[in-house]
């Protein structure tokens, strides 16, 4: 071995001891030193390099045992007793400790609160097998862009499925909905039709009987059906269910298998009740678009590898159907991603918001806790005079802070219960509580709960500990410091701090209120008023031929405008609030001229008449069809304004023919109506037709009924003309038009009632606060006051001078908050309405309204200044 | 006194060891490692923070002292400080090699006298 890599050795072997045992080393180094050349020239001239590293291996793992055991001694021994005093001194002042175990329980109660809705919208896996290779496929748009997405044709499908076979699985679904007859009352389960690999595809197993085979697929085949868990047991449980027959409007299906509970598919608030296998006729079908498409991308496939793919398939079909595929791509998604998506931006602006209500009840602690211990200085002096380490003082009040975090967490955990339902209202359907059945607590809420509490001590314990910790050893030196200036610095940089947070979940909110209220003076386009609405179907062979549902509706309708109190009823396959929906592809006579194959689309409504005059639509031009339209008559059609605006910018489009590409039937327009908008962000009029229901009759149509002003009729008297009319009619989803714009609306007026309750908890919070610090600073200065006063400075100008001060550190705290306000508000985008996210407006009322906040707390600790009696103060002295 | 109280403590194995080798006369760290490790055969070798720290704990115990005079006999390279053993340092070390004697032959009475057939 060379001198030169034993002395490398030697080198290393010093700095290890250095390192490791620092204190050893100083007292001894030159010892040391010397044993270590004696030791390394002998292993040189003995053993060589391997005994020179054995050497060096053997010290450092003495070493570093020893420091293990040091620390482990640090770190328990006398906890027990740090334990017990800790206990001792936070019931001494039962008032101050109360205060801060239920401002750490508030904050922790939130967060969890939030935590699980985050849990169960976003972290939870999905419920199948590997999840994350679960792809879905779009059809989008190349034009609008990747958000524009539709759903596939048959022909789309197969072919996805004949040439992406080496790449994935294939399969997809149909909604569709499937009345349960033969029960007491009609039940309308929404039933999804799926192509017999879908539950292979997801990877979940039935729990009774087998899945769809691809017989069961074939057209003609005999109808099976599967349940879920929950109809099966609505329907009594059975465990020999497997090969009954069920009644599904009014024809005989075979119950081939039970799914366990918790398989949901499609995923959705309204989980379906039963499958049956997709029948497709024809599968070069590439006009309707029906299809859900998804893909178990391979092992060792990537999306990437896998979207490419996609997109070269997309490509060809646009190449050989242009009339069909133009202009048109494959988009292909995570289901995972897609299925949580539209949750991830508001749960995680949620989150960040109660993230900083517990930063904020963290600062109110640390105040506390930092006045609480500063008064306390003379007897941590004294405990390190005679012979605590500083250290252990530390360690000393970390005990205290986590004594406090834990009983907090442990509450905050328990008031989830009353948290938990209150938050969960305010929560939109994807992210409420019934999207997954997690239960209240489970190991990841209780994970979080424990690292929250813990975190937060840290963040509300150390900082004060250290502050004081060194204060007390000055104090122990004789130096003079009741309350160091560290301790005061300390304090106003923890109200600053506060007073940033809080700005910037101000600023949150009150952009989110302010795009709800430009949401919310949007004109609705009808009028919601004592509008019932309820959804309900025909089935069967007998409703096959269209005339037979129209005859059924226009009864239906025409005995709810003869019910007393009823003021005018109508009826419509889907009613307002809802999207484009399905699409059609049109031409029309008269207005702009496009290339074949780019022709637009257009959503379509069927309608019963009275429609636009029950919901209160305006007409804005023509007269819409009235009971004379019939299956027989000439074609019509009504379109809104969006529609005209679009598609006839400059002609006037009634008297003008529009012809869809379904029918190929030429319709005469007979008005244009005002515009319905969609709730949401952004909210949304899309360009739509209406026929009349005599001409283009759907089986299951949602009724709306007006009644009178004043007037009481029940929902009874109204499903009873229905059930008159139809026995095995399914009556469903009975609720108002009010009702059912309110949840249409959920997802943006929860959030920001939500942030609302978070930001009010935050001011109180800060309140508190500057109230607490503005109180300790007067107590403090009381001398100085009095002699202010005493030397004839009047009272007022004490009063003054208090607020001024708050107000400094206030506008310290603005200036920070104002930065973080403003990159929040980018956050926010997605979610905005008509406000911008820097908008000066909210920015300027948050900052007033702080000012305000901070004026109000500090006039009580002002007014007690301006009330010093300078005699007191003098013969204090 | 304290001292003599502490002595009265048992010593762990790496410092009756210690004090064994100083029982010959004084003796630099590294003489100390390589006595210990010539008297066990090499069962015992102390790493060199193992030594300093019981060096350290004996000297505070008062049972042994740095020896002055000897730092002459260095083979170069930097001083060396010796060790000796101190009169409490000795009376510990009877002590305790009178308490392993006590331990061993209550152990050899147990475990290595020759058994009566069962």
């Amino acid at each position: 071995m060379s001198r030169g890599t034993s002395g490398v050795l030697e080198c290393i072997h010093g700095s290890a001891i250095r390192v490791l045992a620092p204190n050893l080393w100083r007292r001894r180094e030159a010892d040391l030193q010397a044993t270590l050349a004696d030791l390394h020239a002998e292993a040189r001239s003995k053993g060589g390099l391997a005994a020179a590293i054995t050497l060096v291996m053997r010290e450092c793992r003495v070493l570093v045992t020893e420091l293990l055991r040091a620390c482990r001694q640090a770190i328990i021994g006398g906890l027990g007793s740090d334990l017990r005093y800790a206990i001792r001194v936070l019931l001494q002042r039962p008032g101050a400790t109360a205060v801060m175990v239920l401002t750490m329980a508030l904050g922790i109660a939130v967060n969890v609160t939030v935590f699980r809705a985050v849990q169960q919208a976003i972290l939870q896996p999905l419920p199948f097998d590997e999840p994350e290779r679960i792809a879905i496929l779009w059809d989008y748009d190349l034009e609008r862009g990747r958000n524009a997405v539709g759903i596939s044709t048959a022909l789309a499908f197969d072919t996805y499925r004949n040439g992406g076979g080496a790449l994935a699985e294939f399969a997809a679904s149909r909604n569709g909905t499937l009345t349960l007859t033969g029960l007491e009352r009609p039940l309308s389960p929404l039933k999804t039709f799926m192509t017999p690999s879908l539950h292979a595809l997801f990877g979940v197993a039935p729990i009774l009987g087998r899945t769809f085979t691809s017989e069961d697929a074939a057209l003609g085949a005999a109808p099976v059906a599967m349940l879920s868990h929950e109809l099966w047991q609505q329907l009594g449980g059975d465990p020999s269910i497997v090969g009954q027959p069920l009644e599904l409007d009014g024809a005989d299906s075979t119950i081939v298998g039970v799914m366990p509970a918790g398989f949901r598919f499609p995923l959705g608030n309204n989980p379906p009740l039963l499958w049956a296998p997709l029948q497709v006729e024809d599968w070069s079908e590439r006009n309707t678009r029906n299809l859900f498409v998804f893909a178990r991308l391979n092992e060792h496939i990537s999306y990437e590898q896998f979207g490419s793919a996609m997109d070269e398939l997309g490509a060809s079909l646009a190449a050989t159907y242009p009339d069909s595929f133009g202009g048109r791509g494959v988009r292909v998604d995570a289901l995972q991603d897609r299925a949580f998506g539209p949750a991830r931006v508001p749960l995680l602006v949620l989150m960040g918001a109660v993230g900083f209500v517990l930063l904020i009840a963290c600062v109110n602690i640390a105040n506390i806790q930092l006045a609480r211990a500063l008064g306390r200085t003379r007897e941590l002096g004294l405990r390190i005079a005679i012979g605590a380490s500083q250290t252990r003082i530390v360690r000393q009040l970390m005990v205290e802070a986590l004594l406090v975090a834990t009983a907090g967490g442990g509450l905050g955990l328990l008031a989830v219960l009353w948290t938990g339902p209150f938050v969960d209202r305010f929560m939109p359907p994807w992210a409420s509580n019934e999207f997954y059945s997690t239960g209240l607590a489970n190991t990841q809420v209780v994970i979080f709960t424990a690292f929250a509490t813990i975190g937060t001590a840290l963040i509300f314990g150390l900082a004060p500990a250290l502050a004081v910790a060194r204060g007390a050893r000055n104090d122990a030196t004789m130096r003079t410091s009741t309350e160091g200036r560290t301790g005061r610095r300390l304090r106003r940089g923890l109200t600053i701090a506060e007073v940033a947070i809080s700005l910037v979940l101000l600023a949150g909110t009150g952009l989110m209120v302010r795009s709800l209220v430009s949401l919310r003076a949007l004109d609705p386009g009808i009028t919601t008023e004592r509008l019932t609405v309820m959804r309900t179907g025909v089935r069967g062979d007998e409703y096959s031929v269209p005339e037979r549902r129209a005859a059924h509706y226009r009864d239906v309708v025409a005995r709810l405008n003869e019910l007393p109190g009823v003021e005018s009823a109508t009826a419509g396959d889907r009613l307002p609030p809802t999207g484009l929906g399905a699409s059609v592809a049109f031409t029309v006579s008269n207005g702009a001229a496009v290339d074949h194959g780019h022709e637009p689309r257009i959503g379509i409504r069927s309608v019963t008449p009275g429609y636009f005059a029950t919901l209160k639509i305006e007409v804005i031009s023509g007269i819409p069809f009235g009971h004379e339209t019939d299956l027989a008559g000439e074609p019509v059609a009504v379109i809104n304004e969006t529609a005209r605006r679009r598609f006839w910018p400059e002609a006037d489009p009634v008297g003008s023919t529009i012809t869809l590409l379904d029918d190929a039937t030429p319709r005469r327009i007979v008005a244009v109506v005002g515009d319905v908008r969609t709730w949401g962000v952004p909210p949304e009029t899309p360009p739509m037709l209406f026929l009349p229901h005599e001409q283009r009759a759907a089986a299951t149509m949602t009724l709306a009924v007006r009644t009178e002003p004043g007037a009481a009729v029940s929902v009874e008297a109204m499903q009873k003309i229905i059930l008159d009319a139809e026995p095995r009619s399914p009556i469903y989803n009975v609720t108002t038009m009010d009702q059912r714009i309110e949840d249409a609306n959920r997802s943006v007026t929860g959030i920001a009632e939500l942030l609302g309750w978070f930001a009010m908890l935050a001011l109180a919070l800060v309140t508190i606060g500057i109230y607490a610090i503005m109180s300790q600073t007067v107590r403090e200065r009381f001398r100085e006051f009095g002699i202010r006063m005493a030397l004839g400075a009047p009272a007022k100008s004490m009063l003054r001078l208090v607020v001024r001060d708050a107000l400094r550190i206030a506008a310290w705290g603005s200036a920070v908050g104002l930065v973080g306000a403003l990159t929040l508000g980018r956050v926010l985008t997605g979610l905005l309405y008509d406000v911008a996210p820097h908008d000066p407006v909210t920015m300027g009322a948050v900052l007033l309204g702080m000012a305000a906040v901070v004026v109000t707390a500090s006039a009580v600790p002002g007014l007690r200044a301006a009330r010093t009696n300078p005699a007191d103060t003098l013969r204090q002295d | 006194m304290v001292a003599s109280e502490q002595s009265q403590a048992p010593l762990g194995p790496h410092l009756f060891e210690i004090l064994l080798v100083l029982a010959d006369g004084s003796a630099h760290g590294y003489g100390i490692v390589g006595a210990i490790r010539e008297r066990t055969g090499s069962r015992v070798v102390l790493s060199t923070s193992t030594l300093y720290r019981g060096i350290e704990r004996l000297l505070a115990r008062g049972l042994i002292a740095e020896a002055d005079g000897n730092a002459e006999d260095s083979s170069g390279g930097p001083p060396r400080k010796y060790y000796r053993l101190t009169s409490i340092g000795r009376s510990a070390a009877e002590q305790e090699a009178r308490r392993l004697r006590e331990v061993a032959a209550a152990a050899e009475a147990r475990f290595l006298a020759p058994r009566s057939s069962r």
